[in-house]
């Protein structure tokens, strides 16, 4: 269920990110909502669990990284697919930045507003970074060694405009900002209206209690 | 813990294959995916199109003045091929032994994505390869030239646009020989795009408001099509040239129809590059310069 409420998010997401109007004044950016699903999925956890009467804490719950992986490689690739990047790309940093944002969840992140736009500012202004940092890299023909990978990565039309760039960046930091809170909210309340929350939940007190 | 790292070895792994996949598979699977969402994307530009006509109470109307576009635009191309200069060119090109292209077909399609992916400038159009669109493929507006087609699908094409720097176009000035190598200059903060013609003789006479159109050198472009209007004339760093900045005659921000310009062989259904294409999708390293 988790995995089909997962899809649907991204399906969604990504449609969209594709009809969504961009202009020069905002560097072309389209909003980053696949990331921010990606995001909810590696920092959503519930407070640990009482174990037993002592009070000692259990494991916290919370999606498992496989369920973030998958969201990244099956948001990578329709993202690659829809906005004609080389096939890989997306999913590369999609993954980099969820596996980082999964390992330090419980540490960072607290789910309440705040620090939501945080997070929403800080994925909106990673993406088009490391996408635009990946494909100036791939055009320098780095792969040569590799002619098979180089050929498809390195054939991107991409040329590099500051102006255009920075334009980029800000509005992605700002509707980053403005989505994360957004999107944490409404897959929040998909996951409860289809009980993947409770059945989680449930779970992991289940696990807790063995 | 142990199930983690099994899983994010075997995404390693997923990766690692998709990286090496032939392009030719990538683009089969990138296709497919882009084929089931032009419906939707499709049918969205048809929703929110007919929500503005209706709202401004111009349904009919704008029907109508669809119709007329894509009447318009077809006598426009008519026109420009019925030009007496057309066959004292021919004639030239006879004598050079060039083969005249000025004949081939036209294809209308309709913008389905107006801006792809904020990389570069691309649209996506609701023709692909079970039309006969193949890539390389020039696409030209009522104006004049956009772009060419990029990568292919059954159902869409993904269009480079004229915009885009990396995208040069073999050009001559409409009324001499004077030959260059068009341009994209990007869109600037006004949204209006700009090309610049690169590789005039230092010697050649250009004039404010020449026309500049396809050399159909290189085999890519048919002659003749309209890129632009030359806005300044000025020498370049070299000094050994001349360049040109160039007003496009295509507005880019009002594009809604567009038309490919096919090959004989495209255009037949039973014809080789139709074929060529069934199999699944198809991108052109030269659609990518």
């Amino acid at each position: 269920m988790s995995f089909a409420v997962m899809l649907l998010a991204l399906v969604i997401g990504v449609a969209i990110e594709q009809a969504a109007p961009s202009s020069v004044y905002t560097g072309f950016a389209k909003p980053p909502i696949l990331i921010c699903v990606v995001a909810y999925y590696a920092l959503n956890f519930s407070p640990a669990p009482l174990s037993d009467q002592d009070g000692r804490s259990g494991q916290p719950g919370g999606h498992s990284t496989t369920l973030m992986l998958s969201a990244a490689f099956i948001g990578g690739i329709l993202s690659d697919s829809l906005f004609a990047l080389p096939l890989g790309i997306t999913p590369v940093v999609f993954a980099a930045v969820g596996s980082l944002l999964h390992h330090y969840r419980e540490k960072v992140f607290s789910g309440k507003p705040v620090t939501n736009i945080v997070f929403g500012a800080a994925l909106g202004l990673i993406m088009p970074s490391a996408v635009n940092i990946l494909l100036l890299v791939f055009n320098q023909s780095v792969l040569a060694p590799w002619p098979s990978l180089g050929h498809r990565l390195t054939g991107t039309p991409y040329s590099f405009q500051p102006g255009l760039l920075f334009c980029k960046l800000v509005a992605s930091t700002a509707m980053g900002a403005f989505l994360f809170p957004l999107i944490y909210f409404l897959m929040k309340r998909l996951e409860l209206l289809t009980g993947v929350e409770v059945l989680r939940n449930s779970q992991d007190d289940i696990d807790s209690n063995n | 813990m142990k199930r983690n790292i099994i899983f994010f070895v075997f995404f390693l792994m997923a990766l690692g294959i998709l990286f090496s996949l032939p392009e030719e598979q990538t683009n089969v699977l990138s296709g497919s995916i882009r084929d089931v969402f032009s419906f939707q994307q499709s049918a969205l530009r048809r929703v929110a199109g007919w929500f503005r006509a209706v709202l401004s109470d111009k349904y009919e109307l704008s029907l109508e003045n669809r119709r007329l576009r894509t009447q318009n635009a077809k006598l426009q191309n008519e026109i420009r091929r019925s030009r007496p200069l057309q066959e004292e060119n021919q004639e030239l090109r006879a004598l050079l032994k060039l083969k005249a292209d000025s004949e081939r077909p036209l294809l209308a399609a309709e913008l389905i994505v107006r801006d792809v992916n904020g990389w570069w400038h691309m649209v996506r159009i609701n023709k692909g390869s079970e039309d006969g669109v193949r890539p390389d493929l020039p696409v030209i507006s009522p104006e004049g030239l956009i772009g060419q087609v990029a990568d292919v699908s059954p159902h869409t094409a993904d269009v480079m646009l004229l915009t885009n720097p990396k995208l040069k176009v073999g050009a001559r000035l409409g009324r001499s020989d004077v030959v260059g190598i068009v341009r994209g200059q990007g869109i600037n903060f006004q949204e209006s795009a700009l090309y610049r013609m690169d590789f005039i003789m230092k010697d050649a006479e250009v004039s404010r408001a020449d026309e500049v159109v396809t050399s159909g050198l290189g085999g890519v472009y048919p002659s003749g099509l309209v890129i632009g209007y030359v806005e300044n004339v000025q020498e370049d760093a070299s000094g050994l040239f001349q360049y040109a900045e160039i007003n496009p005659a295509a507005d880019f921000k009002a594009l809604d129809i567009v038309f490919v310009v096919l090959t004989e062989q495209s255009a037949d259904p039973s014809g080789p590059g139709r074929r060529s294409h069934d199999a699944g999708t198809s991108r052109s390293g030269g659609g990518k310069p």
